[in-house]
């Protein structure tokens, strides 16, 4: 207070602070700084003084300043204007609602449905396993989402669903390679055995025409035997034997293998990726609490 | 319709401060009866004064106290170098929005 400012009376000043009380008290709520409730509730009060001692003529009274305050906004209107301080909104960023980034789900389902597709008849024939195209296909995607998410993490989530796709089909290649160099096995045996038995009955056949050519001339036409005796090395007869469950079984370990690593580096991932500590639970709460429209 | 014109006057309040202190420094109240004794203009103190603690706080403005012959101290603001490049550059983007807008109303429908 001014020493020049001419002093109000009691009751004038009581109905004055307590309207200024109640200014105070929204802004408070609302988290505005100190400095700033201070410096608004000075302006209400000098405009207050200002229109009360413009109304009356010599000492204002309790009615005059009841006349003035009924023209000035209610305390109620400042929570609709009034902004919080920075370190309240800092402290309190506003809450969005972050989805799941589509690409990022395709990413993981993408090798989930090529493995299924190579147990299922739509199978397409061929040596090429024909989850490596979901594979690529994921890692495209997981890409794009991954950098989505890191350009706009308050709008997407889904990392570690996308890191999971784009890691599943490669990690399943090198299971296998792993396996076939743990195991010296050959994934692709039975068809290496059929080759390899091919090659020698052509030369088996080779052999006999020469054979028949030698002993008979030209004259008599060549007929291959029905029964060829063929010997094998111990791991081809394993093979052979072992033939019509071998690629199953191969496929279910490395998926089996696969499946168990990426289960594990997908929690680890998650551990990772989830953000620290618990957000607010919505956006309407936040703003209930902070006031803000 | 009438929260279309209250948003649109919520939009325009900081201009409308603004370029009521072009006009030279003032103290809140004065600020208050400067706008609102312009037809169309309608602002109040719960909407003015917050507005100059943020003006304030961003250092669009500046506060000079001075004693008041008929209460507490007023307080003057005045717009900063800040404060008119701000005001310029609001008064470009509304410029640019009144044309586009009255580009749109004027013509004739093809």
């Amino acid at each position: 207070m001014n020493e020049s400012q001419p002093a109000l009376n009691a009751d004038a000043r009581a109905r004055l602070d307590e309207h200024l009380d109640s200014v105070e008290r929204v802004l408070s709520d609302i988290g505005v700084s100190r400095s700033e409730r201070r410096s608004i509730c000075d302006e209400v009060e000098s405009q207050a003084c200002e229109m009360v001692w413009q109304r009356a003529e010599g000492e204002p009274t309790e009615p005059h300043m009841a006349a003035v305050l009924a023209e000035l906004d209610s305390a109620e209107a400042y929570r609709e204007t009034a902004e919080p301080s920075d370190e309240l909104r800092a402290a309190h960023p506003p809450v969005t609602h972050p989805a799941i980034h589509k690409f990022a789900l395709w990413a993981f389902l993408a090798p989930a449905g090529g493995v299924l597709l190579v147990f299922s008849p739509l199978r397409p024939p061929g040596e090429v396993p024909t989850f490596i195209w979901f594979g690529i296909v994921s890692v495209v995607f997981a890409a794009m989402a991954i950098r989505d998410i890191r350009r706009e993490p308050s709008r997407y989530f889904g990392t570690a669903l996308a890191l999971f796709g784009a890691l599943a089909i490669p990690l399943l290649v090198l299971n296998t390679l792993v396996i076939v160099q743990v195991s010296d096995i050959n994934p692709f045996g039975h068809a290496v055995l059929k080759k390899k038995m091919t090659e020698r009955l052509n030369v088996t056949e080779q052999q006999l025409r020469q054979a028949q050519l030698e002993r008979h001339g030209s004259d008599v036409p060549f007929e291959m035997p029905k029964r060829v005796i063929v010997e094998l090395s111990a791991t081809e007869k394993w093979i052979a034997d072992n033939a019509p469950i071998l690629p199953y079984l191969i496929d279910i370990s490395i998926i089996g293998a696969t499946v168990t690593f990426s289960i594990l580096l997908f929690v680890w991932l998650y551990k990772r990726c989830r953000p620290r500590g618990c957000p607010p639970p919505t956006a309407a709460r936040q703003r209930r609490r902070l006031n803000v429209v | 319709m009438r929260s279309w014109t209250s948003q649109l006057r919520k939009g325009v309040t900081e201009l409308v401060v603004l370029a009521a202190l072009r006009q030279g420094e003032a103290y809140g109240y004065e600020l208050l009866q400067r706008i609102n004794d312009i037809d169309g203009l309608s602002l109040t103190e719960s909407t003015v004064y917050p507005l100059l603690a943020r003006l304030k706080r961003e250092q669009f403005v500046n506060v000079r106290a001075a004693p008041s012959p008929s209460g507490p101290p007023r307080r003057y603001y005045k717009l900063t170098s800040t404060g008119r490049r701000r005001l310029r550059d609001m008064l470009e983007q509304w410029q640019a929005v009144g044309t586009a807008v009255e580009l749109l109303t004027d013509g004739e429908p093809q």
